[in-house]
């Protein structure tokens, strides 16, 4: 396989170049086992990784235009393949960019807003079952931010937007089925672009983690417009 | 003006470049890294050309608080919450990007909570389930803080546990315990910093900072950017995780599902500066699934099998091998060892792995939400027909045992050095599982550190020893030799003669033969170890060769500890010395640097406080009732 990597280094290089390089391909090679070659046989390039399995974010790179997580992304045929750093956001070096200004707004959001101490009967309550299926589903978002690298929104050039993203909404929504959490996620929403959001679906086609998001984000708009009316 | 203390209880930073460390016969490297280009003789055989660059003046950034967290996982993130709220500043530092790095953090699976509802059972359950091992005075602390364990886990941040169709909480039952699943550690990050942590992420600590026998912080550099910093506090705790990245390689890991993180640089970093470590010999071991490679070991992208699915692995006959043992005897190490054995007789298959099938009626009951998320993915994506075809599992590192002595308020015996998990957990099933007894831990050595932090004096900061640190870190970078060595390359040869030496049913020899690989490694290959790349900026390559003497000291360590023990034990088994030996080694293995380098193994008295020795074979004879 021929690969074109963009490789850049701001403290060196006048500009991000592509290099190419040549890596064998072998049945389900990942695209992390990719990366890995180039690093072991040809040239120390930066690029970070820690699960192999799609839940903590570290290896998203966009190939061939696409986001994924170069973990769990297998490529099928001896072809040639361009790998570059994931898109929108500022880079470090090659394939690792600065996912600060996303993930700091998440953690901030993730913060839960509680009144009370949870106590053990809070934990034993039976709870509702649809509201923990959709728990069961957020949580393994890994904040990977492919959803926000391919917001058409997010990305757009037209107009400033307040959109703050699908994986700051996901958090959102997070907070919003915790049942220990009492913080009004609706307003927070809809500060944070619910209304912005073109339901394209564009982020649940990249989603590493098969989040399902527009179901989530009309519920989360339905509460919004009851509050206005 | 050196402080002549702290030199002595370590290694000189000379012989620490020269990687020395351990074993300072057959030094081979001849040049000395002052930045002055002073070559020192020698009289070995093979010398090394060195060309000497200089290493930048040394400047830092220095942070301070009243206690630093080293690792931001379950341990740290309750050692970090617990400081602050009984009025501490605390700074945290992570080598990885903060809450999706290490283990349970990256992985993401879920962590099993087990809360003790029956302490006295609870104890005693860990006791046997531990050997006769695990450190009472510890044990007591970690089953006493786990009572209230399943209501503070949730209140950290995770939204709640896996719960069953019908909504109500999903128990498995668990002897002295109420075990649930689901804990995620990484909802806890967003509380840590609105509660004022200072969190300092993508940061290796690269040493501690020891003066007149008192730790008063660390140091070590910030990846994306090489800047060097200084962490001064009052007190200091570690809660780094499992160092299993030693053990072998595949394509992008070792034999663990664990984090490229998990390379043991405090439990190194601690063992150079006089630490005893004890228990190295002991890890649990569970099993993933072998290809493809890519994914191998992984949890949250791969199969795992578990004790439960006993009956439905096999060997490359089809013999179903496990399936009349009672569930009850199938402990983790009882399933590890089951089957690290039949693979040993040679019916492994061709990745030397046994088979999960699971095309049995009812199988699918078995997989954990983890495990069932990958069904779809590795049929669609990765073309596996898990639920069809039998799936090859080898043996992973799934946690360790060994780490640096503490007591029960889990200080060593450096004042103001704690551990979150410390040794003295001994192997799994300690009722308290592994997230557990690293988040109790992190509860009570913040406790303590908080208590000591309070009313100390302030130490300056002696600047020769954060000056040389400096240069030994930059000399890593900047050094330049002949006939270079690229850092994985020689973490590669690490792990392979780990991944020999080490594991279920090795030998003396098996242990003698990986020793003298990896003295050769020292002797030969570390000091020809170069960056190839000089960049500070986002330098992995860099922050692999600093690893590299941290993970070539715990994988000779461990195999030191495993040599030591001449028996077997649980998950520690080997094939000359075959049985339990409860006369002779109902005892722990504690390592110790010596005044020549070299380590010193010696057998430790086992901590006991509530079941005597005598209790305790007597228990391991007749077996656990509640």
């Amino acid at each position: 396989m021929n690969i074109k990597l963009l490789r850049y280094d701001p403290t060196i290089d006048n500009a991000p170049h592509f290099e190419t390089y040549v890596v064998p391909w072998k049945e389900n090679i990942t695209v992390l086992e990719i990366l890995m070659y180039i690093y072991e046989n040809n040239d120390s390039l930066a690029f970070d990784f820690g699960c192999r399995g799609r839940a903590c974010g570290r290896c998203s790179v966009m190939l061939d235009g696409q986001p994924v997580v170069a973990c769990y992304t297998p490529i099928h045929e001896d072809r040639d393949l361009t790998i570059e750093p994931l898109k929108g956001f500022p880079v470090i070096r090659d394939v690792i960019v600065d996912k600060n200004k996303a993930r700091d707004k998440i953690r901030l959001i993730e913060v839960r807003q509680p009144i009370k101490p949870i106590g053990v009967e809070d934990v034993m309550a039976q709870k509702d079952p649809v509201v923990s299926s959709k728990l069961d589903m957020l949580k393994w978002c890994a904040k990977c931010l492919c959803c926000v690298a391919a917001c058409p929104v997010v990305n757009s050039n037209d107009t400033p937007s307040s959109f703050a993203g699908p994986a700051a909404m996901v958090a959102i929504a997070y907070r919003y089925y915790d049942p220990n959490d009492y913080g009004d996620r609706v307003v927070q929403a809809v500060s944070e672009g619910i209304f912005d959001c073109v339901m394209c679906g564009i982020c649940t086609q990249v989603c590493p983690a098969a989040i399902d998001h527009l179901p989530i984000f009309e519920e989360l708009r339905g509460e919004a417009k009851k509050l206005v009316a | 003006m050196g402080d002549k203390n702290s030199e002595e209880t370590r290694i000189s930073r000379r012989d620490f470049v020269k990687g020395a460390i351990v074993g300072v016969a057959g030094i081979a490297s001849a040049g000395v890294l002052t930045g002055c280009g002073e070559k020192t003789p020698t009289s070995s055989p093979s010398i090394i050309e060195e060309t000497v660059t200089e290493v930048p003046k040394p400047i830092f950034e220095v942070h301070e608080a009243d206690v630093l967290i080293i690792g931001g996982g379950i341990g740290g993130d309750n050692a970090a919450l617990e400081a602050t709220k009984l009025g501490a500043n605390v700074m945290l530092v992570d080598k990885g990007p903060y809450g999706f790095s290490g283990g349970a953090s990256c992985l993401h699976w879920g962590t099993i909570v087990t809360g003790a509802d029956s302490p006295d059972v609870e104890f005693k359950y860990s006791v046997w389930g531990s050997y006769g091992l695990i450190n009472q005075k510890h044990l007591r602390t970690a089953v006493d803080n786990s009572t209230d364990i399943l209501q503070r886990f949730l209140e950290n941040g995770t939204a709640d546990y896996l719960r069953l169709p019908d909504g109500n909480l999903f128990m498995f039952p668990s002897p002295g315990g109420k075990m649930a699943f689901g804990y995620f550690p990484r909802y806890d990050a967003g509380q840590t910093r609105w509660d004022g942590v200072q969190v300092f992420e993508k940061t290796m600590i690269t040493d501690l900072l020891v003066q007149d026998g008192r730790c008063i912080g660390a140091v070590g550099i910030n990846i994306p950017t090489g800047t060097f910093h200084v962490f001064k506090a009052k007190s200091t705790i570690s809660a780094t995780g499992p160092y299993p990245w030693f053990w072998g390689w595949i394509t992008v890991n070792s034999y663990t599902p664990n984090a490229p993180d998990n390379t043991g640089d405090l439990d190194a970093i601690a063992y150079r500066h006089g630490i005893e470590l004890q228990d190295l010999e002991f890890w649990d071991y569970s099993l993933g699934s072998l290809k493809p490679d890519g994914l191998a070991m992984s949890i949250s992208g791969g199969i795992s099998a578990f004790s439960l699915m006993a009956g439905n692995i096999c060997d490359k006959n089809g013999d179903y091998f496990m399936q009349d043992i009672p569930l009850n005897e199938m402990t983790r190490p009882r399933f590890s060892y089951e089957i690290a054995k039949r693979i040993a007789e040679g019916k492994g298959g061709p990745n030397g792995g046994v088979y999960l099938d699971l095309s049995k009626e009812g199988s699918v009951r078995l997989l954990t939400p983890e495990i069932m998320r990958n069904v779809a993915p590795l049929k669609d994506k990765f073309g596996m027909d898990v639920m069809k075809e039998p799936v090859e599992i080898g043996l992973r590192i799934l946690e360790m045992v060994g780490h640096p002595v503490a007591d029960e308020n889990r200080e060593s015996a450096i004042a103001g050095l704690f551990f979150a998990v410390p040794a003295g957990r001994a192997t799994y099933p300690t009722a308290t599982s592994d997230g557990v007894w690293a988040a109790t831990g992190g509860l009570i050595a913040a406790r303590k550190a908080v208590e000591r932090a309070k009313g100390l004096a302030d130490t300056p900061i002696n600047l020769d020893l954060v000056n040389a640190e400096f240069e030994r870190v930059h000399s890593v970078l900047s050094k330049q030799v002949e006939n270079p060595l690229r850092p994985h390359v020689v973490r590669h040869h690490i792990q392979e003669a780990c991944y020999k030496a080490l594991g279920l049913y090795k030998t003396a020899k098996d242990y003698e033969a990986g020793l003298f690989a990896l003295k050769k490694i020292r002797d030969e290959e570390l000091p020809r170890m170069c960056v190839q790349n000089k960049t500070q900026n986002f330098n992995v390559e860099w922050k692999e060769a600093l690893e590299n003497y941290n993970i070539l000291d715990m994988g000779e360590l461990s195999i030191r500890a495993s040599l030591f023990r001449e028996e077997s034990r649980g998950p520690f088994q080997r094939t000359d010395f075959p049985k339990q030996d409860n006369e002779n080694w109902l005892c722990n293995v504690g390592l110790k640097i010596g005044s020549d380098g070299n380590p010193t193994v010696e057998k430790k008295e086992i901590v006991w406080t509530e079941i005597s020795p005598d209790d305790i074979k007597q228990l391991l004879t007749t077996g656990f009732q509640a």
